[in-house]
């Protein structure tokens, strides 16, 4: 008897310990969530995106110092102020085998608009696309958008197959996902994995390895163990807490890189004491961002003194911005008509990082007097409730995707996008509406720089903001990676990816 | 029998409806609105109007409810708001791994649970059953979460022997989960097991039996066992119900892709189809899962079955 049960745990043991041991030619990717949908045209979500990106493609691409590059268009010119004229790529073919032509790219943009895409905004200012022969086509604009490739070059603005599309029918996007990319679609298993195969036929360079396995793991703990026992080749977001258990680790590459993202603490400039702009700007000498670095983020952040993360091309990181100086900050409330402080709240969802924020400086504001009140509200309710303006202060984030300064300050700083659209804060200054509106018409990239400098400035000046952090993320990747260029905006795309 | 299990089939209509409408209720209470939360940020209103509109998230209240009572029946449970999946190819996507993790969870929990029972029983404030009760009040406190990670540092960290996430294969990557998930019924049904025997024991069938000179394992298991069961079944089935459901914390750690996770997605985004088609799914099981236990009854007592008749 004893015996047996001997023989039923050594077999257990052995036939159950994990030898599934990856090949070299197959890459295994751990991401914090499973993605939504493979439809680009679906949601607009990281998770979902971090997969297209292997699969289709765009007409132009944000290189990885952001400049544009070519995509599935070869090249492009201004024909006049609204008109953009595309050549395309000759002889690429879609995964199912159709060739690309001008026809898919009216195709898609249509679709977008028609479903709509839950990233159409990001292509609003295009009236109509012109097909002008199977490799030409022109995308004209209801009046000049100076940003206009840098937001064609989202993952959202992916072409499709039309054939693909309308066969599959609801299954698109879940079963089916055909695009142009290096990586074709192979199966979606869901809740675990999806599993893509190179592109033999692909027309660019070819993807490095055979086999591409995404999966969602959304405890970080438990995906930065997994990189660790080698289950998976590369992590996504290893938490700080993570990253320093894991430094030093033999076997391991903590790869750091900065994120078009930053957090910000948004004042409601509508509600008193916050539309005095001297309460503001004492506040924002109230914070100690270096210690949020340091002992929130352990170092996965910098510090920023404006409304730009730093890697956007037009960002003025030279704003003497506000040091932390609670002396100063105590001199401005005096003068602002509050030498003994005052009372409020500030809002976070239940984000922990944002949790930490919000104590610590709510302890920072304590030192001039100001007593805040925490409130944790849940995210649903934290988007409708600060668009409706109930609230004093929020703590929130933005991701500048495009990387071009119109999509960092036109939303959160134009006075027609209150609310929802962005600007939670209801801050409005005419001069930087006119500066902004300039920014987006102006084609010359000089004047442009010229133009978001200014805006930057005064929107320092009139701190509708406690100006943060941009954040940094850590990649973790197994030794014998090669080839990984970490994107800033966060989709990374892996053909170049070598397993020794 | 065959009337009684119709009957009970019967009965889980109106208790469905009563638990679709206060789920339905629920979640239009809830705060926080589906077609925001899919736009995110920076959308044009315009477009958050449309979405509204083309959700059907103006209509009143109990317009939305019937209109998806009525697909319900004929078997659409509609579309996740998110995905714009089937909820109905949603939940079976997921089914399996979860009823995989529940079925083996309770395996582990009634092999180890019922055998320790009836030891502990058998020999009553021995250092065997000392131990054991000590180990089941551990194993019910312990909070899962923290026993997961104890179990993937262990056993996938140091040791190699498990994977420590995901259901990428075979069945190593079941073994981890189900211990986890399977720890506190283990624990409960150990000790049920303990105080149901201990009861049958001081029975005056069993003196008798003993005093006619039956060995000791006759008695404990022809005798004992059989009667003692009772409230062990019972228990059996309320864990299942509770595992099939509850194992959202174990599928958060493991990366499994059940049924658990998805529904935690789904109420963060609001995604009323989804959570709704669920939690119907949920009741579903749980309602059968006992229907299954209240039958096991009549094969375990035959008293039992003339009741039923």
């Amino acid at each position: 008897m004893r015996r047996a049960w001997l023989v039923v745990l050594l077999v257990f043991v052995v036939a159950f310990s994990s030898a599934a041991m990856a090949s070299a030619e197959t890459l295994i990717v751990a991401q914090g969530a499973d993605p939504v949908t493979l439809d680009p045209h679906g949601q607009n979500d990281q998770p979902s995106a971090r997969v297209r990106v292997q699969i289709y493609e765009t007409l132009v691409n944000h290189g990885y110092d952001l400049d544009i590059v070519p995509g599935l268009a070869k090249s492009w010119e201004q024909i006049d102020e609204v008109t953009w004229e595309f050549k395309l790529q000759e002889g690429v073919r879609f995964h199912n085998g159709d060739l690309f032509t001008a026809a898919d790219v009216k195709y898609s943009f249509d679709r977008i608009k028609e479903l709509p895409s839950p990233a159409a905004f990001l292509i609003d200012e295009v009236s109509e696309v012109v097909v002008v022969d199977p490799y030409t086509v022109q995308i004209v604009l209801k009046q000049p958008f100076a940003p206009i490739l840098a937001h064609l070059a989202h993952p959202s603005n992916a072409i499709v197959n039309r054939r693909s599309v309308e066969e599959a029918g609801d299954a698109y996007g879940t079963q089916v996902a055909v695009g142009t990319g290096p990586f074709e679609f192979v199966e979606w298993v869901a809740g675990s994995h999806v599993e893509l195969k190179r592109n033999e036929n692909y027309w660019g360079e070819k993807a490095k390895v055979e086999t591409l396995i995404i999966r969602g793991i959304p405890e970080n703990t438990v995906r930065a163990i997994e990189l660790e026992t080698g289950g998976v080749d590369i992590a996504y977001n290893i938490a700080p807490i993570d990253e320093l258990r894991l430094t030093g680790t033999p076997g391991l590459i903590l790869d750091k890189y900065e994120t078009l993202s930053t957090s910000y603490i948004g004042f409601n400039v509508a509600k008193e004491p916050f539309n005095n702009p001297l309460v503001r700007q004492a506040i924002n000498y109230a914070l100690d961002v270096d210690a949020v670095v340091d002992y929130i983020y352990s170092g996965q952040a910098i510090p920023v003194t404006g409304p730009l993360p730093p890697l956007v091309w037009a960002s003025k990181t030279d704003l003497p911005g506000y040091d932390f100086d609670p002396e100063k900050a105590k001199q401005l409330l005096a003068e602002a008509g509050y030498p003994n402080g005052f009372k409020t709240s500030i809002w976070t969802n239940d984000n922990p990082l944002r949790m930490q924020i919000a104590e610590m400086f709510q302890a920072d504001l304590a030192e001039i007097g100001v007593d805040v009140e925490v409130l944790i509200v849940p995210w649903a309710t934290y988007l409708e409730d600060t668009a409706a303006g109930k609230h004093d202060m929020f703590i929130l984030g933005w991701v500048t995707v495009t990387a071009d300064p119109d999509y960092g300050l036109w939303a959160l700083f134009h006075s027609s996008q209150f609310g929802n659209a962005g600007n939670r804060s209801f801050y409005a200054n005419p001069r930087v509406d006119e500066l902004l509106e300039l920014g987006r018409s102006e084609a010359d990239p000089e004047k442009r720089a010229a133009i978001y400098a200014e805006a930057q400035a005064l929107i320092v000046e009139d701190a509708p903001w406690a100006f943060l952090i941009a954040t940094s993320e850590v990649n973790g990747l197994r030794d014998n990676i090669e080839g990984f260029v970490p994107h800033p905006a966060g989709h990374h795309k892996l053909s170049t990816v070598v397993k020794k | 029998m065959w009337r009684y299990i119709l009957r009970r089939l019967l009965m889980l209509i109106p208790v469905l409806i009563g638990i679709s409408i206060f789920v339905f209720l629920l979640m239009y209470f809830t705060p926080g609105d589906p077609a925001l939360l899919m736009l995110g940020e920076g959308a044009p209103p315009e477009q958050y109007a449309a979405l509204r509109e083309s959700m059907g998230l103006d209509d009143p209240v109990y317009v939305q409810y019937f209109r998806w009572l009525g697909n319900a029946v004929r078997g659409d449970l509609g579309r996740s708001l998110r995905s714009k999946k089937l909820v109905t190819t949603e939940i079976l996507d997921r089914l399996p791994a979860t009823t995989q993790l529940a079925v083996a969870a309770v395996t582990f929990a009634v092999v180890v649970g019922v055998p320790v029972g009836i030891l502990s029983a058998s020999k009553p404030n021995s250092w065997f059953d000392n131990i054991a009760m000590v180990g089941a009040l551990t194993g019910v406190g312990m909070p899962v979460f923290w026993q997961g990670i104890m179990l993937i540092l262990i056993f996938s960290v140091h040791l190699h022997w498990f994977p420590s996430s995901g259901r990428m294969g075979g069945l190593e990557y079941l073994v981890l989960p189900t211990i986890t998930l399977g720890t506190a019924s283990t624990a409960s049904i150990a000790r049920l097991t303990r105080s149901a025997m201990l009861e049958v024991l001081q029975q005056d069938y069993i003196r008798t039996a003993r005093s006619k000179g039956l060995p000791r394992r006759t008695v404990v298991f022809r005798h004992a066992l059989r009667n003692a069961l009772i409230p062990v079944v019972t228990m059996i089935g309320l864990q299942f119900g509770g595992l099939m459901s509850g194992a959202v914390l174990t599928e958060s750690i493991f990366a499994w892709p059940g049924i658990g996770r998805m529904i935690v997605d789904a109420i963060n985004n609001k995604d009323f189809p989804l959570v709704q088609g669920t939690i119907m799914t949920f009741a579903l099981i749980y309602a059968l899962v006992n229907l299954i236990i209240d039958v096991t009854y009549a094969f375990l007592d035959p008293r039992l079955r003339l009741v039923y008749e």
